[in-house]
């Protein structure tokens, strides 16, 4: 079972690059020059590498915010980390700033204002209701959520209609928007965000059972779980100002790779890193051949992602 | 050992625990008895570093204000009646491995000596089979000897043990009992309960709470006209009952 279902995403991920609305012609890939060589090397190459680390980046979060939560509904997505993006990327392109700062645009930059903003003020409101559990923090997450959407609805009721379909794009996830600068800049922050569960693995494997427990066995819980959300959080907030929202990939992945192995989350650090990686692709690739026009990845997680999250609440 | 300096608990404005004073000597044992709700828990957590409190928590001539958390660690563990766990997948082994965490350098993985430490402590307590097991499949009173053996691997000489009982049958309760009797030798023990029975049989000065005072008693607590005035229920010594033996 474990087997089958890599090979047949790993499978799907070789498959991706060959799958696009311009055909390309296998024999010419390797001929430079060739414009088959361009689409498969420039362009489909970095959109997979790029959905890549964008999954991979959002399904270790998604860990992590389980963990240093102890909730499996715990994502910066549901926490309205992407929300707060897509209205700093909103706010940028209704107000048509057009400049850019090492490669990043300044949708990017103000989309990922938008996620610090969002973790900042979750973090203050978080050590408030710190004593209340988890559920409190969801819901803060769910009414910040609903309170950017009412902001963003204004913007486009403000906006033109090429500012419209900028905004639209951004809110339902777009993987297209590919450059090398790009690429290096969520791989980063993917990377990031394992190097910090990675060091900080036994710290987090004792905060999985409780914050108490790990007070008592040494760990300094408030300061690490500071240090890793506001981390983490920057980083999500890099990626999904590039990508803009795409949902439901730290919900999914996590939980998913923790059924098959049937290990603790911590200990699968690397599975689930994978696994996000190459969920994005397949799911990425479902958008680009389902129709003749690409459908926004965005709505493909969160079609997989909503009901998932349904069963969680079920389930529990 | 620990001492107590004018410790005050105040939980949500409200004054849980008033003034409090306790001299316990290296190795020496203690009961604590106190009616629901009397603050029994709250000062073991104060002094395993949970919760807040005013005055002072000496540990090992070391003022617990001034410990980082990994210090304390090694000075003092506290034992909850009941495991509560997010993750559920752990092993027992990789349970009780955690108790080794504050000796552990930062950013190094748990050494060799660590597992043997822990592989030792497993045996002793006679659970050396479940190491592989999943701590959720365990059972009351297994889950109770693993946060024991994770306890021993801590290697803290302050061990605190709240409503150890609670959740056992009375085969485990005499289990225990024989185990905590092992562990005065080389450990100072702290043992909060309900149990009269268990806390008369332990045979260890009784630290009494009540009306948010904390009261010392070396003996006669065991008194039917003690007793009276403190639970407001009458107590007698007779043999109409059943009771457990634990000799």
């Amino acid at each position: 079972m474990t087997k089958l279902l890599w090979l047949v995403f790993i499978i799907l991920t070789l498959y991706a690059p060959f799958v696009g609305s311009a055909n390309i012609n296998i024999h010419e890939i390797l001929q430079a020059d060739s414009l088959s060589s361009y689409i498969f090397f420039e362009l489909r190459v970095p959109r997979i590498l790029l959905a890549f680390f964008t999954g991979m980046g959002l399904a270790l979060a998604g860990l992590l915010f389980q963990i240093i939560f102890r909730n499996p509904l715990m994502t910066p997505y549901t926490l309205g980390v992407s929300s707060g993006a897509i209205l700093g990327a909103g706010i940028s392109v209704k107000l048509s700033i057009g400049f850019t700062i090492l490669g990043l645009t300044a949708t990017s930059i103000f989309g990922f204002m938008g996620a610090s903003i969002t973790i900042l003020l979750l973090i203050v409101l978080a050590s408030k209701v710190a004593d209340r559990g988890a559920h409190t923090l969801l819901l803060l997450g769910i009414a910040l959520s609903l309170f950017y959407t009412a902001a963003l609805m204004v913007l486009f009721y403000l906006s033109s209609f090429t500012q419209l379909s900028t905004i639209i794009s951004f809110t339902m996830g777009n993987l297209s928007t590919v450059g090398m600068t790009t690429l290096f800049y969520i791989a980063l922050a993917s990377i990031s965000i394992a190097v910090m569960i990675y060091f900080n693995r036994h710290e987090l494997s004792i905060l999985s059972i409780s914050a108490e427990h790990a007070t008592l066995k040494g760990v300094n819980t408030k300061k690490l779980s500071f240090i890793l959300l506001l981390g983490s959080s920057l980083a999500v907030g890099l990626i999904v100002s590039i990508t803009g929202s795409i949902g439901f990939i730290g919900l999914v992945v996590p939980h998913m790779m923790i059924r098959l192995y049937q290990k603790s989350g911590i200990e699968l650090i690397f599975p689930i890193a994978m696994f996000g990686g190459l969920f994005l692709i397949a799911s990425d690739l479902l958008a680009r051949s389902l129709s003749a026009q690409e459908i926004p990845i965005g709505i493909i997680t969160s079609f997989i992602g909503a009901p998932f999250f349904i069963y969680l609440i079920f389930k529990k | 050992m620990l001492q107590l300096k004018n410790l005050s608990i105040v939980y949500d404005k409200e004054i849980i625990l008033k003034d409090v004073d306790l001299h316990l000597a290296k190795n020496s044992s203690l009961t604590i008895l106190g009616a629901n709700g009397s603050g029994k828990s709250s000062l073991a957590k104060a002094i395993s570093g949970l919760i807040p409190f005013r005055g002072d928590i000496i540990l090992d001539d070391l003022n617990s204000h001034k410990l980082s958390v990994k210090d304390r660690a090694k000075l003092s563990t506290y034992i909850p009646a009941k495991l509560e766990s997010y993750d559920l997948q752990i092993s027992v082994r990789e349970f009780i491995l955690i108790g080794r965490f504050a000796h552990k350098p930062k950013w190094s993985n748990y050494s060799t000596t660590d597992y043997q430490k822990v592989d030792h402590i497993m045996s002793d307590l006679g659970i050396s089979t479940l190491a592989n097991q999943a701590l959720k499949t365990l059972s009351s009173g297994q889950q109770q000897l693993s946060m024991i053996a994770q306890a021993l691997a801590q290697e803290s000489p302050l061990l605190i043990f709240d409503e150890p009982t609670a959740h056992l049958d009375p085969k485990n309760v005499v289990y225990f009992v024989q185990i905590f009797t092992q562990l005065k030798k080389r450990y100072t023990l702290v043992l909060i309960t309900h149990d009269i029975q268990l806390a008369q049989v332990l045979k260890q000065p009784i630290l009494f709470i009540q009306n948010k005072q904390a009261k010392l008693y070396r003996d006669n607590f065991f008194k039917p006209e003690t007793l009276l005035k403190h639970y407001g229920v009458s107590f007698s010594h007779n043999n109409t009952y059943l009771g457990l033996d634990f000799d």
